[in-house]
């Protein structure tokens, strides 16, 4: 029964990896199509979204299952109650990408976009989704600490690119359609930096049992 | 076996113990009852004479003193007249008794049976006395009983001390049997003091551990065999359990994972790397399927073959094998960029040849320009030539083929040919080309280190302003021949010089002809430079000209 537990654990975690791949490949998609202007990946990154989805479902009900069938205590249960969390976290990365993959989708283009920060800002939030579940997969809390640390980094290139916008609009008006999606898509890299610390968050309480969340009550 | 051993010998023991003690007590019986019969038999004796002697009354005087003894007297026609322990008148007629008969027939009987009257086993003597009347006397067989129990408790209590005794010793024995089993030195049986009975057990014990030894001995070589092939392979390779999880990987794979010495093992596969080809590689090599991926990884770009390994029917797992191809890929696209570069190199001079061509043969060309558009042509036919040439020597340095042999050279006689050989075209571009040095021997190719000098010297008047000075040395120093070239011409911006070795690489991008060369100059020095194992180094800023220095390798004999 135990050794069943312990496979049923290890297909969990296996699971908890590929969704990670999924979003990591997404949101690798969403930067190539930033970068280059590459419409194709943009796509890619949209039909990632419909299996992310799925992939929560997915791991949603192996957890359940894993929770009443065989009721896991200590380390096992914070490890599915952390992937219950987490999953819900991958899923929104899945979800933003798609997001802003529309957003390059859209006719209006983006000229000035290499310019600005918000270059930065994707490669940066892409290394911290990386990171985020890197830490999960080696359990190392010092990448998962980085990861955290790194969200004040994005945060500062997100006040950073909304100057530059400003910029840009006060250089010529007619640069605002643009402005405006790009600030759209800061916003979606920022929230997406802040799930891959929510990932980071709850890989260090699979491992310590300590939330941080814990220390503000 | 000790419980099994103390067991059989305390039972061994007990049972020895209650026979001896049966045993005896029979013999004690018996000797007892052989013992009271006597008895009885003189004490009748006795009796009969008293009563001959002193009368019937004596009998009866001494009836009252002994219980044990019953005394009975039978009167001759069998009635009793007198017994000491039974009423007389309630007994019967005694004449049928077989000793009161035998006792009236001889004189003396006796007999051993039940008693009616006492209802015991009942040992009888009979005599006849001179009056005619029987005397008889009985003593059962209680009386044995009686001592036997007497004698019983002792027995008991012996018996009691003997099983203790037998329990105490039986337990210390077992231990004796038993220690030398236990202190059995199993690693080396062979040492053993040890009961022979054990002795076949204990030379199997010391085969099979030598046995053991050897395969262990021989897995661990043929594991080292396999570390030594596989740890010094560049290709990285990695092995797969059905399950997906690492086996073993070895130096190249573990550093392509980024994985510790002696980490990773038992890892799954998605823990190593998640990336989407890794995974289509992995799923299909388990599913049975060769497969093959190019991931690209921190910079580098790497080619995956996946192979299902199977033991008989059995899918056992995966091997995965792992190439480094970055450079094989620089060198495509670099191979791309030279057919790139070669195609619009001809197509140039060739462009012009055939433009001149065309007016000439249409008659669009006047007279007086036919001469000047003749030189043209024999100038762009004369560089063309010079860069098929030039093609045609890179590509026989590219193949390492059907090079010429190395001889003992001195690089002091080759510079100055070179030198005089340039000293026309220095004179037409007003610059001062001399030679210096000593002379240095070098291992090389006449022919390739002639090209060598020839384009770099070459190079150093070219590109050079009027009046410029270029310089020629050789120096032989204890790491070997030097040769230096250096020039005042125009420099090379720090930028640019990592790939002024490259084919076609012209500092002046828009392949403009305001300097003839091909741009393959130094391209040919780096692959001779290469074919003799030196270094070449290049010192140059721009606009206060460059200083090119080779240097060759020691000699060793």
């Amino acid at each position: 029964m135990r050794n069943r537990f312990d496979t049923q654990l290890e297909q969990l975690n296996n699971e908890l990896i590929t969704f990670g791949g999924l979003c990591e490949q997404a949101i690798g998609s969403i930067v190539e199509a930033l970068l280059d202007d590459n419409k194709e990946k943009a796509r890619e990154a949209i039909a990632l979204e419909k299996i992310t989805d799925n992939k929560e479902v997915e791991i949603e009900g192996l957890c359940l299952k894993l929770l009443l069938q065989q009721q896991p205590v200590a380390k096992d249960l914070r490890l599915i109650s952390a992937a219950l969390k987490m999953i819900t976290d991958l899923e929104r990365i899945g979800d933003q990408a798609e997001d802003i993959g529309e957003i390059i989708l859209r006719p209006e283009p983006m000229r000035r976009k290499n310019a600005l920060h918000i270059v930065d800002m994707a490669e940066a939030t892409a290394k911290m989704v990386s990171q985020s579940i890197d830490a999960f997969v080696r359990r190392d809390l010092e990448l998962a600490h980085q990861v955290m640390e790194a969200d004040d980094v994005v945060d500062d290139m997100f006040a950073q690119v909304k100057i530059d916008l400003v910029d840009l609009i006060s250089q010529n008006p007619q640069n605002g359609e643009e402005a405006i999606n790009i600030l759209l898509i800061a916003k979606y890299f920022e929230r997406i930096g802040d799930h891959a610390v929510n990932i980071a968050e709850w890989v260090e309480f699979s491992i310590t049992g300590s939330h941080r969340r814990d220390d503000f009550q | 076996m000790k419980q099994r051993i103390f067991v059989n010998l305390f039972i061994l023991a007990a049972v020895t113990a209650l026979l001896t003690s049966l045993f005896i007590s029979y013999l004690m019986y018996e000797s007892n009852y052989a013992l009271m019969k006597e008895q009885v038999k003189k004490d009748v004796h006795y009796l009969a004479e008293a009563a001959d002697s002193a009368g019937i009354e004596y009998l009866l005087t001494i009836a009252d003193l002994d219980e044990t003894d019953r005394i009975t007297l039978v009167n001759t026609d069998g009635t009793v007249a007198f017994d000491s322990l039974a009423d007389n008148a309630a007994m019967g007629n005694h004449l049928y008794r077989p000793e009161i008969a035998a006792a009236f027939a001889g004189g003396y009987g006796e007999a051993v049976r039940r008693s009616d009257t006492l209802e015991t086993q009942t040992y009888y003597c009979a005599v006849l006395l001179d009056n005619g009347m029987v005397l008889r006397l009985a003593n059962d067989n209680l009386s044995v009983w009686g001592i036997l129990f007497s004698t019983a408790n002792y027995i008991l209590a012996s018996l009691l001390i003997i099983f203790v005794l037998a329990l105490i010793i039986a337990k210390r024995q077992t231990k004796k049997i038993i220690e030398p089993i236990n202190s059995l030195d199993l690693d080396n049986p062979e040492h053993n003091q040890i009961y022979e009975e054990i002795h076949p057990l204990i030379n199997r014990l010391s085969k099979q551990n030598r046995q053991i030894n050897e395969q262990i001995a021989h897995l661990n070589s043929q594991k080292q065999e396999f570390l030594a092939i596989t740890e010094n392979m560049n290709e990285g390779l990695l092995i797969l359990s059905k399950e997906g999880k690492m086996l073993s990987a070895n130096l190249s794979a573990r550093r392509f994972f980024g994985l510790k010495d002696n980490e990773g093992e038992g890892k799954h596969f998605l823990e190593l790397n998640r990336s989407e080809n890794w995974q289509s590689l992995i799923y299909n090599a388990l599913d049975d399927k060769i497969c093959e991926q190019h991931i690209n990884f921190e910079g580098r770009i790497y080619r995956l073959l996946a192979t299902p390994s199977r033991r008989g029917e059995e899918l056992t797992g995966a091997v995965v094998l792992l190439f480094d191809e970055t450079e094989k890929a620089e060198a495509d696209l670099r191979r791309k960029e030279f057919s790139a570069n070669v195609s619009h190199e001809l197509k140039t001079p060739l462009t012009a040849i055939s433009g001149y061509a065309e007016l000439i043969s249409g008659g669009l060309a006047r007279p007086e320009d036919i001469p000047a558009f003749a030189s043209k042509i024999y100038e762009e036919a004369a560089r063309l030539r010079e860069m098929v040439d030039n093609i045609i020597k890179l590509s026989r340095l590219d193949e390492e083929k059907n090079l010429p042999q190395k001889e003992l050279l001195d690089l002091l006689p080759l510079a100055q040919t070179v030198c005089e050989r340039l000293q026309e075209q220095a004179a037409a571009k007003g610059v001062s080309l001399s030679i210096e040095g000593q002379s240095a021997t070098v291992y090389g190719s006449r022919q390739i280190l002639d090209e060598l000098i020839f384009n770099l010297a070459d190079n150093a008047v070219k590109y050079n302003h009027q009046g410029g000075e270029a310089k020629i040395s050789v120096a032989a120093t204890d790491q070997g021949a030097v040769l230096t070239v250096s020039d005042s011409g125009l420099g090379i911006a720090s930028a640019q010089q990592d790939r002024i070795f490259e084919r076609f690489y012209r500092i002046d991008k828009s392949h403009s002809k305001t300097t003839e060369g091909s741009g393959l100059g130094l391209s040919i020095v780096k692959y001779a430079a290469f074919y003799h194992n030196a270094t070449i180094s290049l010192q140059s800023e721009e606009g206060h000209g460059s200083t090119f220095t080779v240097r060759f390798p020691v000699i060793n004999n």
